[in-house]
């Protein structure tokens, strides 16, 4: 537990702190360095156009967790509330969200992206946007199977009998038993996140240059990856960690849950 | 010495001591402990349990929630998970054989044809998605080898012998298909049908409505009449241990705390537990809207080792400082009467 | 014995609930329908406890689903304190809501595990806007010490950290916070141990006599029900079969289905004599009932009469209504005192045709 946190706190200052850091800064091209490996001025090396690698992974580190954090925080919120809405209701209500949650999962997320992005144009606003409108039907689909065994609880109905509305069963008793699947669905979502911003921006769909971002650098040291592997393989390696890292962190966290003797379970 | 014949079952074992009669001890289980391991430390669920059952006789097992009566049943044919802990002085010596120390393959031909068990919920005993007949003769032929011909017809019988009429049909349907009472009434079917000398049922009633639970219970006597089978029920009704068992064992916090013969354990119980909750039953027959007793407190939950005295001081009515300071060991007062405590009831 | 249906009494003054002709209708996908409820019709007087007793699939729960709104009732009305209930608007209904409260039978599920106690019992107040700071926590406190809690240690504290009948209480607490004069109970002790039960029981009776609280108790456990109620009702398959004072049902049954449940209740005496009256076959299912009388396909005592005409609750005398068209004899007179450990012995007395 202790390693994956060491490394998302590393990635969390260089992402936060990157402008004050000692780095020089990632436009800069230092065209004599170029395609140099590891070296004193360049502690992870340059790229092809002699910027210094760990500068622009530091920069690009902020991209990668702003989409990270944010798009599933737009699919946490509103599939969750399409998610309750639809266990707790019948009728019209609940047939109208999961048909659109049914369409939204069978459209080709990746697509769907490029689409948006492509017609509202790249900017990293616009690829949160569209990555969290795609988690959305995965977050509903969890909050209504999180949603429907809650609906018969007692202490549900117990709310109705004393007069409870609606909304008050829906947030105020429901809710807050599903809390912590969701969040920890979200940890997973936020490594997919990740590798679908770097697979974006891989496609030049993504942040604009010069904007640095994982994917871009991967992107960009495609070509030369027999000459100048590490051009390629670090910002590789630093999302294969960042990934790998939440994911044990929500693998802990759900045993964590399930080891508690609060909750349902 | 023929496998497939049918009345001779009985004298078909080749695991069997030669022909014994009854009165003679069929299971007899020495000083069982079990722990399992937690984060806050090894679960005491049994402690120090010795019990000797003889053949043809019925036994209940009675206890609440927490008293370890289910795990002492499941220890008996190896069913606990595998990070149970068994004491390693432990014995359970089923006919002469230490079912602890046999091997899981030996285990399994001791399962369903010498010892059977019936659980609880049917719903979850019976795979719902296979048929009635399939699961009903399956045992006949992983332990008898019969052909599946003869099994069939075997297993007509069997439901028959269970009060299920027009069982041609009901092999043919599915679990979900056959009311509560009639799928129990499967269970039992496939336990007997190897014919077992032990039959253990774990609270085979408790879901059932009470007059199916009145019909399943006539039956399992009527089938160890005419089976000759010893039986083990572990139930937490004391009504129907009244009826049923001709010996009762009380458990409490993973100890056996009263044992002996059905009228001793209801008119001149011991332990002060037993008698307790002898009293706080509410009975058919009392005044309406009568008091009833209580027990205060809770049992307790041992993590570790527990600590020296008698697990029930703290809600006794009839506790001094002894019971406290040392755990009372479980001794035999009156012949055949034998309980746990330092300061037991008296009776004229 | 009278044979002609007895005309219901004027509303009494002392009446507190009155049920009149509850059908409960479930759906079953497609066109199928089930009726779990066919025609139940009951009173409790203020302060009185009626216990609803029946086999599974009998509707006693679906009863006391729809009696709170919880389910839809598909006709009938229910009368509380002179209201009918089925006239009356959303915002109204939330009103009534606080006169009848309900407990229910698993108790760790009837507690929302992320809770505090304190909030658990707050929470009906808050949903009603009768919470204030000053007033409402020793009302709270108030409502954990009747039902034999010490308010200190508890408040504070989540579900998860109370034994199961401890959460029984809490919940019969927090169904006490409004005030109701009327208690649902359903199956509330079912799913706790032996020793445990007594001490729910008798904070039930305890809360019946000191605040008059009248009970509506559902469970299938005749002993149970022996100790809480003043009026039994029978169910089966949907219907009341009888329903009367609760010695005269549980001492001298009249309907051959009580008679048959009774002397299926284990005793805890190994003396006891046992005679079961036993019954042939299985259940119905709901979904294709017998003709005539729905419990002759079972019923030890059937006659041709009972396959073609449907039995009504008729008086059997002693305040005792039951639908039968051969039930057992009651007589007005006091039966002999039985002894304490015998159980007695139930013989069907020889079916006496009534004058048509």
């Amino acid at each position: 537990m202790g390693l994956p946190l060491v490394w998302l706190a590393v990635v969390f200052v260089c992402a936060f702190g990157a402008d004050v850091m000692p780095f020089p800064p990632p436009s800069d091209m230092d065209f004599a360095a170029a395609e140099q490996g590891p070296s004193l001025a360049h502690p992870l090396g340059a790229d092809l156009d002699g910027r210094d690698v760990l500068s622009r992974l530091a920069h690009g580190a902020r991209i990668s967790l702003t989409v990270s954090l944010i798009a599933p925080l737009i699919g946490l919120v509103i599939g969750t509330v399409l998610g309750l809405l639809s266990a707790y209701y019948s009728g019209l209500v609940r047939t109208g969200i999961l048909a659109v949650v049914d369409a939204m999962l069978a459209f080709p997320s990746l697509v769907f992206a490029l689409a948006l992005t492509v017609v509202l144009g790249p900017s990293v606003q616009n690829v949160t946007l569209a990555l969290g409108i795609m988690s959305v039907p995965a977050f509903a689909r969890i909050a209504r199977a999180n949603a429907l065994p809650l609906m018969s609880r007692e202490f549900v109905l117990a709310a109705r009998t004393a007069g409870a509305g609606d909304a008050y069963i829906m947030f105020r008793e429901i809710l807050p038993n599903m809390v912590m699947s969701l969040l920890t669905y979200a940890l997973t979502m936020m490594s997919i996140m990740i590798v679908a911003e770097g697979s974006l921006s891989f496609l030049g769909v993504g942040v604009p240059p010069p904007t640095p971002s994982w994917g871009s650098m991967i992107a960009e040291g495609r070509e030369s990856l027999e000459r100048v592997p590490h051009v390629s393989m670090i910002p590789a390696a630093a999302m294969f960690l960042t990934v790998l890292s939440l994911n044990l962190l929500g693998d802990s966290l759900r045993q964590f849950k399930s080891g508690k003797s609060g909750g349902l379970s | 010495m023929t496998r497939e014949s049918q009345p001779g079952l009985r004298s078909d074992r080749s695991m069997a001591a030669p022909d014994a009669g009854h009165g003679e001890v069929l299971l007899s289980v020495q000083n069982l402990g079990v722990r399992f391991p937690t984060p806050r430390g090894d679960l005491q669920a049994l402690d120090d349990v010795s019990i000797d059952l003889r053949r043809s006789r019925t036994l209940a097992i009675v206890g609440e929630s927490g008293s370890g009566k289910s795990v002492l049943s499941r220890s008996i044919l190896r069913l606990l998970p595998s990070k149970a802990l068994v004491s390693p002085t432990a014995r359970i010596v089923f006919d002469g054989i230490d079912l602890l120390a046999q091997s899981q393959a030996q285990m399994q031909k001791v399962r369903g044809r010498r010892i059977a068990m019936v659980f609880q919920d049917p719903m979850t005993a019976l795979n719902p998605v296979r048929t009635i007949g399939s699961q009903l003769v399956e045992g006949l032929r992983l332990h008898l080898n019969m052909p599946s011909a003869a099994a069939y017809q075997r297993g007509l019988e069997l439901l028959q012998q269970v009060g299920i009429n027009s069982p041609e049909r009901r092999l043919s349907q599915y679990p979900h298909e056959l009311s509560g009472g009639m799928r129990q009434r499967v269970v039992i079917a496939m336990a007997i049908a190897c014919q077992p000398e032990l039959l253990i049922a774990d609270e085979p009633t408790t879901a059932l409505d009470v007059t199916v639970q009145a019909e399943i219970l006539e039956l399992l006597q009527r089938l160890q009449r005419e089976h000759d089978m010893t039986m083990i029920l572990i139930t937490h009704d004391l009504g129907v241990a009244a009826g049923f068992a001709d010996e009762i064992a009380v458990m409490y916090a993973g100890q056996l705390v009263e044992r002996a013969v059905t009228q001793d354990v209801f008119k001149t119980p011991r332990m002060p537990y037993a008698a307790a909750l002898l009293r706080s039953i509410p009975r058919l027959h009392d005044a309406p809207h009568a008091e009833l007793f209580t027990i205060g407190g809770r049992p307790p939950t041992t993590y570790g080792d527990a600590p020296a005295g008698c697990r029930y001081a703290a809600r006794c009515e009839r506790r001094v400082a002894r019971c406290d300071a040392e755990t009372p060991p479980i001794a035999e007062g009156p012949p055949g009467h034998a309980f746990r405590c330092w300061r037991p009831l008296e009776w004229q | 014995m009278k044979t002609a249906p007895v005309a219901l009494d004027a509303v009494a003054p002392g009446l507190l609930i009155r049920v009149e002709n509850l059908q409960v209708t479930y759906a079953l996908g497609g066109t199928q329908r089930m009726r779990a409820v066919d025609g139940v019709s009951f009173d409790i007087a203020r302060g009185e406890t009626l216990a609803l007793v029946g086999e599974s699939g009998c509707g006693k729960s679906s009863v006391a689903r729809a009696l709170m709104q919880l389910a839809p009732a598909s006709g009938g009305d229910i009368h509380l304190e002179g209201q009918s209930l089925a006239r009356l608007k959303r915002s109204q209904l939330k009103q009534m809501r606080r006169r009848f409260q309900m407990i229910f039978q698993d108790p760790i599920s009837s507690l929302n595990p992320k809770r505090r106690v304190r909030d658990i019992l707050a929470a009906p107040l808050k949903v009603n806007g009768l919470y204030d700071k000053q007033k409402s926590e020793p009302r709270i406190r108030e409502a954990l010490e009747l039902v034999g809690l010490d308010a200190a240690s508890v408040m504070d504290r989540y579900p998860h950290e109370f034994s199961g009948g401890q959460c029984q209480r809490i919940s019969i607490a927090r169904a006490l916070i409004l005030d109701p004069a009327l208690l649902v109970c359903d199956e509330p002790v079912s799913a706790l141990d032996v020793s445990v039960r007594a001490q729910v029981l008798n904070v039930l009776n305890d809360l019946r006599r000191r605040l008059g609280l009248a009970m509506l108790f559902i469970s299938h456990d005749l002993a149970v029900v022996r100790n809480v109620a003043d009026r039994v009702a029978v169910m089966y398959l949907g219907r009341i079969v009888e329903i009367g004072e609760a010695d005269a049902v549980l001492r001298t049954p009249a309907h051959p289905y009580t008679a048959a449940l009774l002397s299926a209740v284990p005793v805890a005496d190994p003396d006891a004599a046992r005679e079961r009256i036993r019954l042939k076959g299985e259940m119905p299912s709901p979904m294709s009932l017998p003709s005539g009388c729905r419990f002759r396909t079972r019923c030890p005592a059937a006659q041709p009469r009972c396959a073609s005409d449907d039995p009504v609750l008729i008086d059997a005398g002693d305040d005792c209504r039951v639908a039968c068209h051969f039930p057992f004899s009651v007589t007005s007179t006091v039966a002999a005192p039985r002894t304490p450990t015998a159980a007695p012995a139930f013989v069907p007395h020889t079916p006496q045709e009534t004058a048509p």
